[in-house]
């Protein structure tokens, strides 16, 4: 068990540096760089003193080096935009707010998503389930933004309950919140529902029944115990997209985090920017890839035996 | 064995359809959700595909007279900020949306298919490189491969549909890789290999028939996706570039008039939302239709 | 529809030979979209306490859905829609589904037909003897570990204690079988239905299952079903026989009666499908042409006389009653043979 770790995490060592090698290399491939784009061009002079100063000048492979040398030291760089802050300063400001909406996405979503799921399978074919899944599947009609807009028009202009977006109070987690939350929700009902639905067939929950065990605890630890299984590859996975914040839902609320960085940094070619914004959602991938594989071969006695005997 | 007929001594002799695919299509049309969505699907790609004949104006006929107008015998939908007929923006927009979201799933199958068959089937180093490969992909999100494409080599329609199409692959892949890997142990495999039958042909022929179900399943599931994927690009302004008529972009540049006139935003949305709804069950039915499982 | 029964010792004493399970009557449909399929047509059926009966039939007869039945476990799109049920003197059909959980797994308990499914993948052995004794009888969680150590001693599981610890996936199926066996003992039941239990098991393991079941019914003077298409199990396992089809008893009698005088020209088939060692050896199998059908129609009539080389026009018009034909042997049919031609 822990060597298959051990070799998982090595693999996924691997390619994060083959990942971040590509993506410098995509960088610099094309002609222009960051400062070919500003309005007035720069004196040519001008042009090779920045580029002394950030490094452009040298070779793809050094400037590469340099850059992994620096980030194993916590060193980012100092990104082009705003040359007054460090990459990790202007980082480290955005990424609670982003960390904050995705974290209350997820658990809402996910918490949210399954019992909903589970309850439609139970009481399948009843009005409840028509309910419940016509609720979910609202969810996968519009792209969040617009969702998000909606929300704006009704809740903030409109009613004038919540505010239409920046960052400070507690409320304003609120609309973000659930216009990024309804489409994972819908579809982690979605698949719970599907997934329960095949077990509550099984012969072992049958059984269970058969032998006088409460509904209880027949939904719980028979239905969706081994409903959840398949689940964790599925939603795993998902959980780097929503940590690392929707562009969109920051745009449309106006919030701080990460997602206009995604957007400015790769359309201005702010190189050290984006290398970061790259390495943290490749860490960020890379964990929750080993952590649901770890979590499945936990909870599935079945392969975590098997996993033993390797 | 295509039909089976039905014993009984004294009766007549009832033959009855039980293909495979005679099956499916029976289960299909019990779904009454599937069978509506299906229409609605299909409605939308024969609009995509009949634009020029169906749309009265064109898409980039503006009427500077006409502004942000309601719904009018000449405009029955009204028309946009800048006097363009709201109908036909739609049905235009309805072939954008459409042409995205099929060029683009059909770009993944052609470069993650192939790959998938070839890791499933082989296995050994190829499914290594497969998976190293795959791997490398996921940790960059598709969102982020797709930006800094567009960032690199411009935006516009078929920049779009190029972009998103590879930086999306890895699904198909996936998906034909766990077809074939289930597949390839299967008695009717071993039997055919058995007999010296040719790889290509045992892949083509053999497999190809049984897998195609959930990679068709999987084809259709992808389509809201990529609707919404292209409609995020407009939104951010990278994708489909004026006068050209998109849904995604339509309701972005229509948001601002929502008070005013907002059947310039809201329309798009009715659409975007019909399409992914449509695409959505249809895929859900045409997945619970081919999987014999699922029947009672 | 009258029917009779016959033959079931009755004594008005409680204990060992007291009827445990007496059902009159019992139907049970599925509708199906449009199509309801009649899984079960009037069945009587009655077992007493220390008695092994065993009920017969191919595939769709409707032995399975009648013994989910009785345990009131269909749910929709089933439903049973007549018949009495009582269970020890008290009618189970119209108790709410508390009641019902209270008697399963208690006092009648199940043995299931895949052993290989029936256990949870995600838990223990051993949880699954804490779930139905702590469930009814409150025991602690150890004791339930105990006594389900005990049981699977009982059973013949070697090495209980740390089979108790092991996932479902890590036994045979012959073990497996005998993890239900045991979790249907453990409350001690009364009335055990073994629902084909040794048709997913190798045939060696199939002696030592059966042996096993005859034990445990002896010893506890449980009354005991036990489903099964398999006549030679009937015949070395069983006390008593009923035989199905279509969703009806055609032929009920002792074992020793029905080998030896079948009745019902169905039973003959069926005894004639067994090929025999001491046979000829050019004779060719036996086979009863046809197929048995999927009821969705209730119409007059035996449903065996389309295959019954014996049908005469009556028996296409009039469905046949189960008339008794000597003590404890009844048949439905207009001309059972060696009865009247």
């Amino acid at each position: 068990m822990l060597s298959y770790l051990a070799q998982r995490f090595l693999t996924l060592i691997i390619v994060m540096i083959v990942v971040t090698m590509i993506i410098f290399g995509l960088m610099h491939a094309v002609p222009g760089g960051p400062f070919s784009q500003t309005q007035q061009p720069l004196p040519a002079f001008a042009m090779r003193n920045i580029e002394v100063k950030y490094g452009l000048n040298q070779p793809i492979w050094l400037q590469y080096l340099k850059w992994v040398w620096a980030a194993l030291h916590g060193d980012f760089g100092i990104p082009f935009e705003e040359p007054t802050e460090t990459v990790t300063q202007l980082i480290s400001k955005a990424w609670p707010v982003t960390l904050a909406v995705g974290a209350w996405t997820i658990v809402i979503s996910y918490v949210g998503g399954i019992a909903l799921g589970l309850i439609s399978a139970i009481r399948q074919n009843t009005w409840i389930d028509w309910v419940l899944t016509s609720f979910a599947t609202t969810g996968i009609a519009l792209p969040n933004y617009v969702v998000g807009f909606l929300l704006i028009v009704v809740f903030a202009v409109t009613l004038g309950w919540l505010p239409t977006g920046g960052w400070g109070q507690p409320q304003d987690l609120i609309l973000p919140v659930i216009a990024f939350a309804l489409n994972p929700m819908a579809l982690c009902a979605r698949y719970t529902r599907a997934s329960a639905l095949e077990v509550t067939h099984a012969d072992y929950v049958q059984m269970g029944r058969a032998r006088g065990l409460s509904e209880w605890r027949i939904n719980l630890n028979y239905v969706l115990r081994t409903a959840l299984i398949p689940l964790i590859t599925i939603l795993g996975p998902n959980i780097p997209n929503l940590l690392t914040g929707s562009i969109f839902i920051e745009a449309t609320f106006a919030l701080p985090g990460l997602g206009s960085y995604f957007t400015t940094a790769i359309l201005r070619r702010d190189y050290p920017m984006i290398m970061c914004l790259v390495l943290i959602v490749a860490v960020l991938w890379g964990t929750c890839y080993i952590l649901s594989d770890v979590a499945y071969t936990l909870v599935d006695p079945r392969i975590r035996l098997a996993g033993a005997s390797r | 064995m295509s039909t089976a007929a039905i014993l009984e001594p004294g009766r007549p002799v009832r033959r009855q359809r039980s293909s495979f695919w005679w099956l499916a299509w029976a289960r299909y049309r019990r779904n009454k959700l599937a069978l509506v969505s299906g229409i609605i699907a299909i409605a939308i790609l024969v609009i995509a595909l009949l634009a020029p004949l169906l749309a009265r104006y064109g898409y980039a006929q503006q009427n500077l007279g006409e502004v942000l107008a309601g719904p009018s015998l000449a405009h029955p939908l009204g028309t946009d900020e800048l006097g363009r007929d709201m109908l036909s923006r739609m049905i235009y927009g309805a072939r954008t949306t459409m042409t995205v979201a099929l060029l683009v799933p059909t770009i993944g199958t052609l470069i993650g298919l192939p790959i998938g068959v070839l890791a499933g089937w082989f296995g050994g180093i190829i499914d290594f490189i497969t998976l190293r490969l795959v791997e490398v992909f996921t940790m960059v999100p598709p969102l982020l491969l797709a930006l800094l494409l567009i960032a690199l080599y411009g935006s516009g329609l078929w920049h779009v549909i190029l972009f998103l199409g590879i930086s999306g692959w890895i699904g198909y892949a996936r998906i034909a890789r766990a077809q074939y890997l289930a597949l390839r142990d299967r008695e009717f495999v071993v039997a055919a290999r058995a007999l010296a039958v040719p790889n290509w042909r045992i892949m083509f022929e053999h497999i190809l028939p049984n897998a195609a179900g959930p990679m068709i399943v999987f084809f259709i599931q992808q389509i809201p996706a990529t609707i919404f994927a292209e409609a995020g690009y407009s939104f951010l302004g990278l994708g489909v570039q004026d006068p050209l008529a998109d849904w995604g972009k339509m309701i972005t540049d229509g948001e601002q008039y929502l008070q005013v006139s907002p059947l310039v935003a809201l329309l798009p949305m009715i659409g975007i939302a019909l399409a992914t709804l449509s695409y959505s069950f249809f895929g859900d039915g045409l997945r619970d239709a081919l999987d014999p499982s699922m029947s009672r | 529809m009258a029917q009779q029964r016959q033959g079931i010792r009755e004594r008005e004493a409680p204990g060992e030979d007291a009827v445990l399970l007496d059902v009159r009557g019992l139907r049970t449909s599925f509708v199906l979209g449009e199509t309801t399929v009649y899984a079960v047509q009037g069945l009587d059926v009655s077992v007493a306490g220390g008695e092994r009966l065993g009920v017969v039939g191919e595939s769709g007869s409707g032995k399975s859905v009648a013994a989910l039945s009785v345990m009131g476990m269909i749910r929709p799109p089933g439903r049973v829609t007549d018949g009495e049920v009582r269970f020890q003197g008290q009618e189970l059909r119209g108790l709410p589904e508390s009641r019902m959980r209270r008697l399963r797994g208690r006092s009648m308990a199940m043995i299931p037909q895949n052993p290989l499914t029936s256990l949870n993948p995600v838990l223990t052995v051993g949880t699954h003897f804490q779930e139905v004794l702590r469930q009814h009888l409150g025991m602690s969680r150890r004791a339930a570990l105990e006594r389900g150590v005990e049981l699977l001693r009982l059973v013949g599981v070697p090495d209980p204690t740390s089979r108790v610890g092991e996932y479902a996936h890590r036994l045979s199926g012959g073990q497996r079988q005998r993890v239900m066996i045991a979790l249907a003992m453990a409350c001690e039941p009364r009335l055990l239905i073994a629902d084909e239990p040794t048709t997913a098991l190798d045939v060696t393991i199939q002696a030592q299952i059966l042996e096993l079941f005859d034990g445990l019914v002896a010893d506890g003077g449980l009354g005991a079903i036990l489903i099964t298409h398999n006549l030679g199990i009937v015949a070395s396992h069983c006390d008593r026989v009923l035989v199905m089809y279509a969703g009806r008893v055609m032929e009920t009698a002792s074992v020793r009666e029905l080998f030896a005088h079948p009745a019902h020209p169905y039973t003959v088939g069926l005894l004639r499908c067994v090929p025999r060692l001491s046979a000829e050896r050019t004779r060719r199998f036996h086979a009863i042409p046809g197929l048995p059908p999927r009821v969705t129609e209730l119409v007059p009539g035996c449903p065996f006389a389309p295959r019954c080389e014996r049908a005469t026009d009556r028996c296409r018009q009039e469905t046949p009653p189960l008339d008794p034909l000597a003590t404890g042997h009844s048949a439905a049919c207009w001309h059972p043979v060696g009865g009247e031609a």
